[in-house]
């Protein structure tokens, strides 16, 4: 249970990390927590020619309130985003779906950045950032570009990070008022990862009358993404219990499920309708 | 004065090893040493065409690739009499033209560094020519010829119990109730892996062995089994080890394999065991049988019927026996159940062997009583604590002998059953069901108990039941504890301690335990290791019994030495003296000394005493567990709201250690109920090569459990305790399916096949629903 033999780069700036990544042409991977990457190098499921640790970069982790928004730094961990007053009071939905990643070990080193790059399918932070309408900055050609969470998360394991590019900083808008939110996931036993995740966030007018909706769904299919029938459904109607039961079927609309040890598709369609319900019904009790 | 015995001191081992100052196999450098790899079979039932390792040796330091057909020998199987094993299937070590399962080592590939021999080991090819595998063991059971060329049959193992007259219990009953019970295949897991180093000893002619087990006299004699006839001599140390759990009471293939080729290259060879080696190839439990009662509609239960099959796995380890026979011997548990007729099948498939774990049998056999008592219960509308009042074994049967011929010398298992039930408030739980079974979160109530009784020191011959001490008084007052037993993780260092200091009038800081070495504790001893709830039952009782004599050795001096007579000499932290003038004391260290002026001389010039102590029959203690948890009827899900764990295992040595035991038994035994399984589909894959797939009961999954200690003394040990290993992993699967169950009772849903994963749970609603409207 040891790697292939590669080499090991440790830059210190940005500038340096994405050089040596352009060097190897694909062959090298960016190690930034490990916690994916470092037991699929020593399963041998990825055998690369370098690995570019960006944990000698200095500045690469922080929570800053930017706009009434965050900005977050990529190698913040996941400890830090759940423990993070900043974040509980502007992105909650964020901590909330922090907190309930692997474990202790694992949130203590695993990284917002490192989550985002290695698109798992059923990873947990997507599914918040995909509701909050997160953009992410990204390093890698002359310029940095912008990319908005919902262009992402391509597929299983992939993202839309291109040969040599790297997160360089994950930006979180306000929340608007009178929004609630909530994460609701079944956890697999063993990895902790979501079986089904579910992420909303749900704001009304004075009146109680959904305005916007926002419900993104991690687990189920190949690559965490929005339901974007039910945020349609709800927009416009207020969020009784008969409105959210009704639009939690809808859930499904689209998702080609995933069968594994886990659970079965059937089961995971399931689950998608249940936990959507009870999300939107846990985000409507939040609204303030 | 102080007695330690009975006192909930700290771990005096826990500091060394929190601070990773342990010394565990893989933290043991041996200059010059080669590395080992296993190339592991990926097909469950192949005929081998061959193995290509030219590329691999074609690497810069590979030293050897080694095949079948270059490393004879086969593994010991060990039979008990009476049980009907053929063994004609010899466990080679590595597969030679044909794999058998999933896992099965193929080739060595060895090497001066472990980064080359991994990557030499990706080289090796083995091209395989597939055939058909037998994956279910009932299935097997029924086939005509076997899986192994030359033996008829794949049933290997029938070690069936006749008991009384089952047959006119079963006319008399009032009705039957029967039921399918499914034990699932789990791997043990232990925190660390199996592992070995060995060289040979030019100097002492022998090799020296490392080896993380549990009875490093075992594995010595295991070994010298593998050599055959020309075997060098060989000293085993077992150094600390990270949980064993049973897995790690036998020789495995790898393990004999360093040994040979260290042997044979004349250099130091080591393997150590990857967690997805560990996951793959060491199985445990694979237990499906159909059980019936006779009943009377009182809820007496006059007789039993049961058909077990134990899924064994392509070939049978040293204990492979073990679990099948515990688990027929022990089927009626606490219950006092004459009448049997119990045929236990073990058979073989294309999968991993199978071996004991934790509770041995005894998981096994509980899961499939408990719960047919519980289904006893609910079709005679009784309440299941009732049905168990009921069948109880009473205080006044005892010594009571069980149908399967196991005499069990004393308890009382009503007082345990009624406290858990007590500290639980079952009561009220039932009486909150009877109002409403669904909470106000919508989730539905249920409450289980199970009653158990587990064994402790061994089952077998006189062997299994003896233990070895030898304790050593030196000069400085200082006191050394030779065991055949060793820990991993059981605490011994302290609760051994506890004892003898008690005897010797010393405090335990000064005694320390030596564990694992074949030189130092009586090779050709008993020295069986430790399994089956035995150390401090067996080992622990011989080093106290051990110190008792110390302390009579003692006292005789301390008579001379303060001149006064016997009653008035008083011990105590590490002085004696005369009761009726303090100031007159002398100090252990030197009482040693002068007795041992008296005595034979010894190697180390301080006084030692041995003792071999023979447990008469197995110590059996008793567990009363009561779950309650809530279901979610929307996601299958299950949480606990109580766990309440009643044991009696004697007078306990150490009351925290044995909390400890009953929350690690209990995380295993939930565990199992709740998360774990090992499938195998149609072609023999393993549904988990790693813990991202494997589920284990976690930290954040445990119930706060409430454990409750009861101690009616043993009649068979120094001290009156008895074992308490295993008991919390024998009543806890039972007691948490018994309430999964009673939850779900009202929508319909009588089974669900171990373990209750949300989804299987969710599954059964649904069916059951769907029933409802048909």
């Amino acid at each position: 249970m040891i790697p292939a033999a590669f080499e090991y780069h440790a830059p210190k700036t940005l500038r340096q990390a994405i050089s040596t990544l352009r060097k190897y042409d694909g062959e090298a991977r960016v190690l930034a927590g490990g916690m994916s990457l470092v037991p699929m190098m020593k399963l041998r499921l990825a055998n690369l020619a370098a690995v570019v640790d960006l944990g000698r970069i200095k500045g690469l982790s922080f929570i800053q309130e930017v706009n009434g928004g965050l900005s977050i730094g990529p190698m913040t961990t996941h400890y830090d985003i759940e423990s993070s007053e900043v974040v509980q009071r502007i992105s909650p939905i964020l901590a909330e779906a922090a907190a309930l990643v692997g474990d202790v070990q694992v949130r203590n080193r695993g990284t917002i950045g490192g989550s985002v790059a290695h698109a798992d399918p059923a990873a947990d932070l997507p599914a918040a950032l995909l509701v909050l309408h997160a953009k992410f900055s990204i390093a890698g050609s002359a310029r940095r570009r912008i990319v908005r969470a919902d262009r992402m998360f391509v597929d299983a394991y992939t993202s839309a990070l291109e040969e040599g590019e790297v997160i360089a900083g994950v930006h979180v808008p306000a929340m608007p008022p009178r929004t609630g939110w909530s994460y609701k996931k079944l956890a697999n036993r063993a990895s902790r990862f979501a079986i089904v995740g579910i992420a909303t966030q749900v704001t009304t007018d004075e009146q109680g009358v959904c305005t916007r909706a926002r419900v993104a769904i991690t687990g189920a299919g190949p690559a965490p993404t929005r339901a974007r029938t039910i945020e349609r459904y709800l927009t416009g109607k207020k969020l009784t219990p008969l409105n959210i039961t009704k639009s939690a079927t809808r859930a499904i609309a689209g998702i080609e499920f995933l069968g594994d040890v886990h659970g079965s598709p059937e089961y995971r369609k399931h689950l998608t309708m249940e936990l959507t319900k009870q999300a939107l019904t846990e985000a409507s009790e939040r609204i303030r | 004065m102080t007695t330690y015995t009975g006192q909930s001191m700290r771990r005096m081992e826990d500091d060394r090893l929190l601070r990773g100052a342990g010394q565990f196999v893989a933290d043991i450098a041996v200059p010059d040493t080669l590395h080992m790899v296993v190339v592991r079979s990926t097909e469950a039932h192949a005929l081998i065409d061959l193995v290509d390792a030219s590329e691999a040796l074609a690497l810069e330091g590979v030293v050897t690739v080694v095949v079948g057909s270059d490393l004879p020998g086969t593994l010991e199987v060990m039979v008990r009499p009476g049980i009907d094993a053929k063994l004609g299937a010899e466990h080679p070590l590595l597969a030679n033209e044909r794999a058998m399962y999933v896992g099965q080592p193929v080739a060595l590939v060895i090497a001066e560094t472990l980064a080359i021999a991994e990557d030499a080991a990706e080289l090796v090819e083995v091209r395989y020519n597939p055939l058909p595998p037998v994956i279910d063991a009932r299935e097997s059971a029924k086939a005509n010829n076997s899986l192994h060329p030359g033996l008829a049959t794949n049933v290997v193992l029938r070690t069936p119990v006749l008991s009384g007259n089952p047959h006119a219990a079963f006319e008399r009953a009032d009705r039957v109730v029967k039921g399918t019970f499914s034990v699932p295949r789990v791997a043990p897991s232990p925190m660390e892996g199996r592992g070995c180093i060995a060289y040979y000893d030019k100097v002492e002619e022998r090799m020296q062995v490392w080896t993380s087990t549990q009875a490093s006299h075992e594995i010595r004699r295991q070994l010298l089994h593998v050599f055959g006839e020309n075997a060098p001599e060989i000293h085993v140390v077992s150094p600390d080890v990270g949980g064993g759990f049973g897995q790690k009471h036998h020789l495995y293939p790898d393990e004999a394999a360093v040994v040979l080729m260290a042997h044979r290259l004349r250099r130091p060879v080591r393997w150590i065991e990857s967690r997805r080696e560990n996951l793959i190839a060491s199985h445990s439990r694979g237990f499906v049988g159909d059980v019936e009662a006779a009943v009377q509609n009182d809820g007496r239960i006059l007789g039993m019927r049961a058909s077990v099959f134990a899924d064994l796995g392509a070939y049978q380890i040293h204990g492979s026996f073990l679990s099948p026979d515990i688990a027929g011997k022990r089927m009626t548990g606490p219950y006092d159940i004459q009448d049997l007729d119990m045929q236990m099948l073990g058979v073989l498939t294309n999968k991993p062997p199978t071996g004991p774990y934790r509770g041995a049998g005894q998981p096994e056999s509980s899961i499939m009583m408990e719960r047919l008592v519980d289904r006893i219960a609910r079709e005679l509308d009784l309440d299941p604590v009732e049905v168990r009042l009921k069948n109880l074994i009473q205080p006044e049967d005892f010594p009571y002998t069980t149908a399967g011929d196991i005499t069990i010398d004393s308890g009382n298992y009503q007082a345990a059953f009624r406290r858990a039930l007590d500290v639980a408030e079952y009561e009220d739980w039932r009486a909150e069901q009877a109002k409403t079974r669904v909470r106000d979160n919508g989730k539905l109530l249920g409450v289980g108990v199970a009653t158990t009784a587990s064994g402790s020191g061994g089952s077998g011959g006189v062997s299994a039941r003896s233990s070895f001490a030898r304790v050593t008084v030196d000069g400085e007052g200082q006191v050394t504890v030779d065991s055949d037993v060793s820990p991993h993780g059981q605490g011994m260092s302290t609760s051994f301690a506890q004892l003898v200091a008690d005897q010797l009038g010393v405090v335990p800081e000064v005694i320390t335990l030596q564990t694992g070495d074949t030189d130092k504790s009586n090779p050709l001893g008993p020295g069986t290791g430790t399994y089956a709830s035995r150390s401090l039952v067996i080992g622990g009782s011989a080093a106290h019994s051990a110190a008792k004599e110390a302390r009579a050795v003692l006292e005789s001096v301390a008579v001379q030495a303060l001149e006064c007579d016997s009653t008035s000499v008083r011990f105590g932290m590490g002085q004696a003296w005369d009761v009726h003038d303090g100031s007159r004391s002398i100090s252990v260290g030197e009482l040693a000394m002068l007795a041992q002026a008296e005595r034979e001389p010894t190697a180390s010039g301080a006084l030692e005493i041995e003792y071999v102590f023979t447990l008469p029959s197995s110590a059996f203690s008793f567990a009363a567990h009561v779950a309650v948890v809530e279901v979610d009827p929307a996601t299958g899900n299950v949480d606990f709201k109580r766990f309440i764990a009643a044991h009696d295992c004697g007078v306990a040595v150490n009351p925290l250690i044995v909390h400890g035991q009953i929350a690690g038994g209990i995380a295993q035994g939930l565990g199992e109920a709740l998360v774990e399984v090992v499938e195998h589909d149609a072609n023999g894959n393993p549904s988990a090569t790693s813990l991202m797939d494997y589920s284990m009961f976690q930290a954040e999954d445990m119930p706060v459990v409430t454990p409750e200690l009861l101690a009616t003394p043993s009649s068979l040990t120094p001290t009156g305790m008895r074992g308490v290993g295993e008991a919390p992993s024998v009543a806890s699967p039972a007691a948490l399916a018994n309430a999964v169950m009673d939850a779900l009772a009202p929508l319909g849903v009588s089974h669900i096949d171990l373990p209750l994963t949300p989804e299987r749970v969710w599954k059964a609603i649904c069916d059951a629903r769907t029933q409802l409207n048909g």
